[in-house]
């Protein structure tokens, strides 16, 4: 009986030793994706918000410290405060034009009983396109004086507009590409959502005569909502981080009507050189952009 | 078992890693001797395998101080070391881009060999900036890196005032004052007043060229027009320019340089008014006065060129390589830029010649006003992180690649050889001559023109923060130009409002 136990024991031993070991292992595999993870990614990220509070000498650094200053700065500065408007404005845009478009296609592609695979290829294959690629075709299309959209405009009697040069058109101009450049992607998304919920909902709802809105309203939304949740909190980030798609259109422009927090944090780096401003102004970025999810993301949770 | 070999094998790599930095000899002695701290300790806990076995918190302990240690030596590996009268290394940012032409790669290994040959102590680190990338931007992440190239090409000598002052451009004067070529008169100084500061030097010109008006010959005839004849004056260039647009073939009479670009022609257009973009007070501050009467009628004329005369684009988001592609390839009769801007490898893509186009300066609002031409130019500047000895080589490699007569003369015979178009005002100016006869595709009457050029260039106000102007100018000046109707009055707010703003965004440096 001892021995039995005994052996058990050395067993059991011998078990979470290699349990242990199998930890250990597990744990120095992943401790070089953690070491480059901390070293490049959050390393920089700590030491621009220590460099924040420094008028940044580039050869002698951090340089002087001028502590909360360049807060200061840019809680004062006009023009970075109109730019938050331009991303608020940007964001405002990306949900009117962009954000529901791909739910609706997802769901008629969803409802298609043929050709499902057709659609949604055709749908995604500008999404494999360099997005780069696309704004700048994009520009030529909205160029005012020989660009296809006036041309189309002109085909039925109506006068070309200013587009990109007009700070009423210029955020249309903006978002409209998205419809192609990124809606592919987000329709494959919400379209894999869509095909996870139960089939057995529908049918009972057709069993009891519920109408598409209903069946749309009280099963299909209900059953997506975590994507729908997930997409909008990345809007959000994305319309706080806005800065390629400007730089290449529009440059901020016209007029600094598109001008984003992010283009000008970065004119204020490379044309000025005032580095620490500019790291001032992304870090403040990364805070609203932080707050906003996680107030958004807190909000849907209560509700849920 | 299986656990102690990649352990086994990290140490030994360690130990490899060690051995091949201690032959780089590396700098940072207290790095090695806190490797060889860890190495100890880490060994002797691997070799204890009981111990080893009992507390794996301690192998894990020991190898993330170990990798730790271990970082900072193979990021130091990379350095060099300036050992004081043994070889100097100097990094060069030179290299030809990957998509660069055949002939470019052959210049650069032939200047690379007469460079080792020249300096046989130097070593050169050969390298270059990313392509795609801004300039100004890399060269500052390089120096903060402690990579920046021990000098640099790039930098407009507007930028240099600004870099002066937060010390990102080394402090030459010690060789630029005793330079005999200087004192002889041989080295363009259009820029000096820019490039120097408190008596101090802290640049040597590179190049300089002239901008005003571009024109593309074979599009300006296809357009009724002739080069005998170009316009002189803003009427003429408004009448001629509205004569030749024709959005069906795509052509227009002016390509106007829009997004950020926009306020650098306008300090050329201010100019061809009478007026100037700042003034310089007797305490050393800046008047603004782009907003007085001549900039407004600059404004002004931009406006109506693109919807009195409609004799432009109305897509003022046009950048500066659009605007130069327009005018290559013949949708624009003249636009702001220089010959010097072309070059032929683009042209070939057109079927085109540099004799296809010719230099005219600025038209102006009358003919009492000077016609006048901008300069722009390149300086070369040193890495301010650069030990004396190091300064004193790079220089010495400077002074030998751009200012020798040797290699003025290897410049010649490359143009010559490669069939080339180098049009610059080289920073060893008395070669001027000799380099642009050299241009076998310049014509006599091109030749001519850049004279006139010359005669008449102005440098750009070079003072502290005059990016910002540029910067501040572009909301305004598009606002202008995109208004159709807009009155004198309604411009002049605009300029005066940008004003205003720059007087008290920079107070130290601007004042009415």
């Amino acid at each position: 009986m001892k021995t039995e136990i005994k052996t058990e024991k050395k067993k059991n031993k011998v078990m979470l030793r290699q349990g242990v070991r199998k930890e250990v292992l597990g744990l120095m595999l992943l401790l070089p994706a953690l070491a480059s993870i901390l070293l490049f990614k959050y390393f920089p990220i700590v030491l621009g918000v220590f460099e924040t509070f420094f008028k940044m000498n580039i050869v002698k650094l951090p340089g002087e410290f001028i502590g909360f200053d360049n807060y200061i700065r840019a809680f004062t500065d006009k023009q970075f405060l109109g730019a938050f408007l331009h991303n608020a404005k940007a964001f405002c845009y990306s949900l009117c034009m962009n954000f529901w478009v791909p739910i609706v296609l997802a769901m008629l592609v969803d409802e298609a009983r043929r050709g499902k695979t057709i659609f949604r290829l055709l749908y995604f294959i500008p999404a494999c396109a360099p997005s780069i690629a696309m704004t700048v075709l994009w520009k030529f299309f909205w160029q005012p004086d020989y660009g296809l959209a006036n041309y189309i405009l002109s085909i039925f009697g109506i006068p070309g507009q200013m587009w990109l040069n007009s700070e009423s058109w210029v955020y249309f101009c903006i978002y409209f590409p998205h419809l192609v450049i990124s809606g592919g992607m987000n329709l494959v998304i919400y379209l894999a959502a869509l095909q996870d919920v139960p089939g057995e909902l529908y049918e009972a709802a057709l069993v009891d005569g519920v109408g598409i809105f209903n069946r749309i309203r009280y099963i299909t939304i209900p059953c997506i909502k975590h994507i729908i949740i997930l997409m909008l909190t990345l809007s959000i980030i994305n319309a706080f981080n806005l800065m390629e798609n400007i730089m290449i259109l529009t440059g901020g422009g016209p007029s600094n009507s598109t001008q984003t927090m992010l283009l000008y944090a970065y004119q204020q780096g490379v044309n000025s050189m005032d580095y620490s401003y500019a790291m001032t102004m992304t870090t403040i970025i990364f805070i609203v952009t932080m707050t906003l999810t996680v107030v958004f993301n807190k909000v849907t949770r209560e509700k849920d | 078992m299986m656990f102690y070999h990649p352990v086994r094998v990290f140490f030994y790599n360690l130990e490899v890693t060690k051995m091949k930095c201690y032959n780089y000899n590396i700098k940072g002695q207290r790095y090695r001797q806190n490797i060889m701290i860890f190495w100890d300790v880490g060994k002797r806990i691997i070799m204890k395998r009981g111990v080893f076995m009992k507390n794996s918190v301690k192998r894990i302990v020991a190898l993330a101080c170990a990798v730790a240690c271990c970082m900072p030596i193979i990021g130091g590996c990379g350095k060099q070391e300036t050992a004081s009268g043994e070889k100097i290394t100097l990094k060069l940012w030179t290299k030809p881009s990957q998509d660069a032409k055949d002939y470019q790669i052959q210049i650069y290994n032939r200047k690379m060999a007469a460079l080792r040959e020249k300096f046989p102590n130097i070593i050169f680190e050969e390298g270059m900036r990313a392509s795609g990338t801004d300039y100004r931007q890399e060269y500052d992440k390089a120096l903060m890196a402690g990579t920046a190239p021990a000098f640099y090409t790039e930098f407009s000598y507007t930028d240099i005032p600004g870099r002066i002052a937060n010390g990102t451009v080394a402090d030459i004067t010690k060789y630029v004052a005793d330079w005999d070529l200087k004192k002889e008169g041989k080295v363009l100084d259009t820029f000096d007043d820019a490039i120097s500061a408190d008596g101090k030097w802290y640049a040597v010109p590179l190049k300089a060229y002239t901008m005003a008006t571009l024109c593309n010959i074979k599009t300006i005839e296809a357009a009724g027009g002739n080069k005998e004849d170009l316009p002189k004056t803003w009427e003429e260039f408004a009448e001629f320019g509205q004569k030749a647009t024709d959005l069906s073939i795509p052509r227009m009479g002016y390509s106007l340089i829009g997004m950020d670009w926009c306020a650098w022609p306008f300090t050329a257009w201010v100019w061809s008014a009478g007026g100037e973009m700042v003034k310089k007070n007797d305490d050393g501050t800046y008047k603004l006065t782009f907003n007085e009467e001549p900039g407004v009628d600059a404004a002004m004329f931009m406006n109506e060129m693109i919807w009195k005369y409609k004799m432009t684009q109305k897509d003022i988001l046009l950048g500066y390589n659009d605007i130069v592609k327009n005018v290559i390839n013949g949708s624009s009769c003249f636009s702001f830029l220089g010959i010097s801007n072309l070059n032929q490898d683009k042209l070939d893509e057109y079927g085109l010649k540099i004799a296809d186009f010719i230099d005219i300066p600025m038209p102006v609002k009358d003919e009492s006003i000077e016609r006048s031409a901008l300069a722009g130019g390149e300086v070369i500047t040193f890495n301010p992180t650069l030990t004396e000895e190091e300064l004193k080589a790079a220089f010495e490699v400077v002074e030998y690649l751009y200012f020798s007569d040797e290699r003025m003369q290897v410049d010649c015979d490359e143009i010559k050889e490669f069939g080339l178009t180098n049009v610059f005002i080289p920073g060893r100016v008395d070669w001027y001559d000799e380099r642009l006869a050299a241009n076998e595709g310049v014509t006599e009457e091109q030749i001519k023109a850049l004279e006139t050029m010359r005669e008449n260039a102005k440098p750009e106000p070079y003072c502290d923060h005059w990016s910002d102007i540029k910067s501040q100018l572009v909301s305004p000046l598009q606002k202008i130009y995109l208004t159709e109707g807009i009155t004198r009055e309604e411009a002049k707010a605009l300029l005066d409002e940008c004003a205003e703003k720059l007087y008290s965004l920079y107070p130290d440096t601007f004042k009415k």
